[in-house]
């Protein structure tokens, strides 16, 4: 049976649910999960608090229900298990998680799966900024794991990512994969200005059709077959990401940022050529 | 007069086992570079593997939709196998034209590392992608890219299950080996048939009067020298032919071995069918025939 | 210790600061009769209005609701607020001193609330991702034999900044002073700037960070294969990298409000630049103390540009933290500038939010805020510590007397009554 955790009122001040993970609840009396302490504005206060609790954790699973623009750090840190959201969250989704899975039926807001180091994340809806980013003065992005986004995303996805994939169904913002370091960022719908500055190895697939925003520091090789990106559409449709139109001829490669090491790639639908 | 199949056993010994899913453009690519890369290795007796062609693919059982075929290889050990598969897929997968080179066991501790070390032919250039739980290593090459897994898996496999085929026609006794290999061929999986043809002519025994050879010419199945050697062919044998049966599971090979047995029994001109072994001490496995044909052989 | 001197019936401020623009030129001399100041001595047209329009602010102390109220009751309504909220918010800071800005974070930590410093924060995180080549001005002033413009105006902007820093003071290392120094401007329109350089740029707008990293590729010699960038001629970015080579100290200064990619793309070629020759970069800063109010978070918080105080928790940084304009259920604004309101998306939202206004406008508006106290006018009614563009802290002398008291004593009278009010 999983635990229920449905929010009541419709404040908009934040709700931060620290350490509100299957990994870290199960096995805990339901009184002392009533008490679990979470932050609210600038207080501290206990779950019960703000959420109507039913059931239990023990299959590892937490669904949350109600007003949750509001809720923050939903599935940060953890480890193992299954949330499920039925609305949309606030910041910092799945941020530094490092296993289980987390999907989401709403939107998400900035931050979704910041720094993770593994696991899997779909959210239905559109995201934020800075998914999958390195947190400020931090030098690493995600090091592992999928986040899945049907909707569009804002900008500077992937920010120093280490590895790992990103796909976004819709469009996303300036600065997709902004200083990558490696790992793969597919986008299916527009793309904003500079996708790839400063990347140093990894790949970037922007298949919305239109024209590529490129910086200078990026060059063409030609137009290629990628084998590899059969291997990804087979492993992303399994993991259930649906619905994307994918590319079937051949994509345009360009290499860059010769700024920074050169060796990222873009690759882009036949023809949407440079802006 | 009703063929017999002679109440021995094959003697079959453990060896690390790969498989290897070969995709290409078109299926004739992918089976150019499936026969390729299994080429001499029809014998650990003197080759680096024993190899061959399993099964060709259909594009919707392949990783990447292309047509495929899938190929299994045999080594002594995981050193052996490593070292053996990474030089046939870099020599004979990688230099063929539009392939791409797969693992097609799960991967456990007990892996060993391929495309992990044919990367450095990339020069630097290569790149690694992590899909799921597996990593490939894309390589740069004249028609594009080289795409191939980092680890295969390995399975502890059976190797040397056999059977031999006696008859006093040369050509009907290897047209009922042949069909014996057809049989096995279509209706059994995880196995491999690694001589020519799948059969091997030159069947062998342990030890020579030689020092430095490891084995010698099979005698006691060698109809010419009946007389001057003991023999093990019935009397109007004229012609025997090995087929020899690698698989990654003993049942695998049992079942193998089974279909084999009953095919080249039903063909015409076939004596008998028995079994090499050396006595028992050698190999760990025994394949006694009329063992596996109770309990795999179709019903008569 | 008073360095004035009295002459008839003025006053004369010998070396005041004046804080209209990031220059802060420390030079001027201020002579003031009664509460009126007659003339400012060596300063810009932007500094001599700065000064010459301090007015006596009249009226009403504070105002709660848009009604005059008295400075106690004002404070004690901000405390009421400020405590109730669970959420607050401190805003604003640019025109403050240190001092002042010491007591706004002891406020927001005694509150449990967030504190941001807008605009800075692009500045900020190029910091954190590439680092900062800087210097004083002083040094540009005796050694940049080459000086890039990019993107600002200064000559409208900082009217003083060529003449007492960048371009014509002479020194031992560069005696013939504006001759010995070459400007290079890249802007996208024609600026009063651009028509002094020795070499000028117009380049296409919103193209700058394609140029940025042209110029970055150009100096670390990776050919680039188009024939124009930014609607200029690769030619002449050419010549631009030539400069670069050529110079023994270059400086590049730009517009301190300039945010996202460009700022991590200048700070990035400042660096690249050194690996051959010494460069330095510094932001052009408005007038005001950002740039102080930036030093004192990273003193007492570790964390530049925001931060959030939570009850039992250090401080957590907010540039990743929260929607904070979203999340506020009380905000405080220092000091009333404007932008600080403005140039923020959310301003809808956070107008709906109860807010405490503390300002140093002579005419402020009452009904701007729930509850609005009037500060002396900062720079000029106030003393304390102020920091120039380049990091240097100078001494700020109020030359003349306010009605009104400073903002760092309302933000600790604020929070003496919050802490009463606790006990
Ligand atoms: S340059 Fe700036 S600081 Fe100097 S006097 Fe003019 S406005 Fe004031």
């Amino acid at each position: 049976m999983a635990l229920l955790l449905r929010r009541t009122d419709e404040s908009d001040l934040p709700i931060e649910v620290i350490g509100v993970r299957p990994d870290r609840l199960r096995g805990m009396p339901p009184a002392e999960i009533g008490r679990f302490p979470i932050r609210h504005g600038n207080r501290t206060v206990p779950l019960a608090e703000v959420f109507q609790i039913k059931g239990d954790p023990s299959d590892e699973r937490i669904d949350f229900e109600g007003n949750l623009r509001n809720v923050h750090r939903i599935g940060a840190q953890m480890s193992a298990g299954r949330i499920v959201v039925d609305g949309c969250t606030g910041w910092h989704l799945a941020a530094q998680m490092s296993g289980g899975t987390i999907e989401v039926s709403g939107d998400a807001g900035d931050w979704v799966g910041a720094e993770m180091t593994n696991g899997h994340v779909s959210i239905c809806g559109s995201v934020g900024d800075l998914v999958g980013a390195s947190y400020p003065g931090s030098r690493r992005g995600m090091t592992n794991g999928t986040i899945l986004v049907g909707g569009s995303a804002g900008a500077e996805i992937g920010r120093s990512m280490r590895r790992g994939t990103i796909a976004i169904g819709g469009a996303c913002g300036d600065h997709a994969g902004l200083g990558m370091i490696a790992g793969t960022i597919l986008v299916f719908g527009s793309c904003g200005r500079y996708p790839g500055a400063e990347m140093r190895r990894g790949t970037i697939g922007l298949f919305g059709g239109g024209p590529v925003p490129l910086l200078p520091t990026f060059r063409r090789a030609g137009r290629f077959r990628p084998q590899f990106l059969a291997l990804i559409e087979r492993e992303l449709r399994r993991t259930g990401f649906a619905g994307v139109d994918w590319p079937s001829g051949k994509l345009d490669l360009y290499h860059g940022d010769l700024l920074s090491l050169g060796k990222g790639e873009i690759w882009t639908r036949e023809g949407g050529g440079l802006a | 007069m009703i063929p017999i199949v002679v109440d021995t056993f094959a003697e079959a010994f453990p060896m690390t086992a790969a498989r290897a899913i070969l995709t290409a453009d078109t299926p004739a690519w992918a089976e150019t570079a499936a026969r390729t890369m299994s080429g001499y290795a029809t014998s650990v007796i003197a080759c680096d593997a024993e190899a061959a062609l399993e099964r060709i693919l259909d594009p919707a059982e392949t990783p990447d939709g292309r047509p495929g075929c899938s190929v299994l290889v045999f080594a002594f050990s995981r050193d052996a196998l490593e070292k053996s598969l990474t030089n046939r897929v870099g020599q004979c997968v990688m230099t063929c034209p539009t392939s791409a080179c797969y693992n097609g066991l799960p991967v456990a501790e007990k892996s060993i590392v391929v495309g992990g070390r044919l990367r450095y032919f990339g020069d630097g250039w290569q790149i690694s992608k992590w899909i799921g739980e597996r990593r490939y290593w894309r390589i740069p090459v004249m028609d594009g890219e080289f795409l191939c897994e980092e680890a295969f898996g390995t399975v502890k496999g059976v190797a040397g299950g056999n059977l031999i085929v006696m008859g006093n026609d040369p050509s009907r006794t290897l047209a009922a080996t042949e069909s014996a290999v057809q049989a096995i061929r279509a209706r059994c999986r995880d196995v491999i048939l690694p001589f020519p043809g799948g059969i091997a002519r030159s069947g062998s025994k342990v030890g020579s009067k030689y020092r430095a050879l490891r084995a010698s010419t099979n005698t006691a199945f060698a109809p010419m020298l009946r007389g001057v050697v003991t023999t093990d062919l019935p009397a109007e044998a004229t012609c025997a032919y090995e087929i020899v049966i690698d698989g990654l599971t003993m049942e695998a090979v049992e079942r193998a071995t089974a279909v084999g047995v009953q095919t080249a029994a039903g063909q015409p001109g076939v004596l008998g069918v028995t079994a090499g072994n050396y006595g028992g001490n050698l190999g760990p496995f025994h394949i006694r025939l009329l063992d596996v044909l109770d309990r795999y052989g179709e019903p008569v | 210790m008073d360095p004035s001197r009295t002459v008839d019936d003025r006053r004369i401020w010998p070396d005041s600061v004046c804080t209209a623009c990031g220059c802060l030129c420390d030079d001027i001399v201020v002579k003031v009769k009664g509460d009126r100041i007659l003339e400012a001595q060596g300063a810009c047209s932007i500094g001599e209005g700065h000064f010459l329009g301090n007015r006596r602010g009249d009226g009403p102390e504070a105002w709660i609701h848009g009604e005059p109220a008295n400075f106690d009751e004002a404070v004690e309504r901000a405390a009421i607020l400020l405590a109730g909220a669970s959420c607050p918010l401190v805003i604003g800071l640019q025109e403050c001193t240190t001092e002042g800005h010491r007591a706004a974070v002891e406020l927001a930590e005694s509150i449990g609330g967030g504190l941001e410093v807008p605009g800075v924060s692009a500045t900020i995180l190029s910091l954190q991702s590439v680092g900062e080549v800087t210097c004083t001005l002083g040094e540009i002033q005796n050694r940049a034999d080459f000086v890039l413009i990019w993107r600002a105006d200064p000559v409208r902007t900082h009217p003083r900044l060529f003449s007492r820093h960048v371009l014509e003071p002479r020194s031992d290392f560069l005696p013939g002073g504006r001759n010995d120094r070459f400007l290079a401007v890249v802007d996208i329109r024609e600026t009063t700037t651009l028509k002094e350089a020795d070499l000028a740029i117009p380049m296409d707008e919103g193209a700058e960070v394609e140029a940025l990293w042209l110029l970055r590729a150009l100096v670390k010699g990776i050919a680039i294969e188009a024939e124009q960038i930014a609607g200029v001629a690769l030619k002449d970015w050419q010549a631009l990298v030539e400069r670069f080579r050529a110079a023994r100290y270059g400086a590049i200064l730009y517009d301190g409000r300039s945010n996202g990619l460009s700022v991590r793309g200048i700070h990035s070629l400042v660096r690249e630049l050194n690996e051959r020759t010494r460069f330095v970069v510094m932001p052009l800063h408005s007038g005001g103390n950002g740039v102080g109010a930036r030093n004192v978070l990273t003193w007492r918080t570790g964390l530049p540009g925001a931060v959030r105080f939570v009850e039992g928790q250090g401080p957590l940084s907010s540039d990743a933290g929260l929607p904070s304009a979203t999340a506020a259920d009380a905000v405080l604004v220092v000091s009333g500038n404007p932008m600080v309101m403005d140039n923020e998306p959310t301003t809808e939202v956070r107008r709906k939010i109860p807010r405490v206004l503390l300002t140093g406008n002579q005419e402020p508006h009452p009904q701007a805020a729930e509850v609005v106290i009037r500060t002396a006018a900062f720079g000029i009614e106030t003393s304390g510590t102020v920091y120039r563009m380049d990091g240097v802290p100078l001494p700020l002398r109020a030359v003349v007397a306010s009605r009104f008291p400073t903002v760092e004593a309302v933000l600790r009278s604020i929070e003496h009554r919050v802490r009463e009010r606790r006990a």
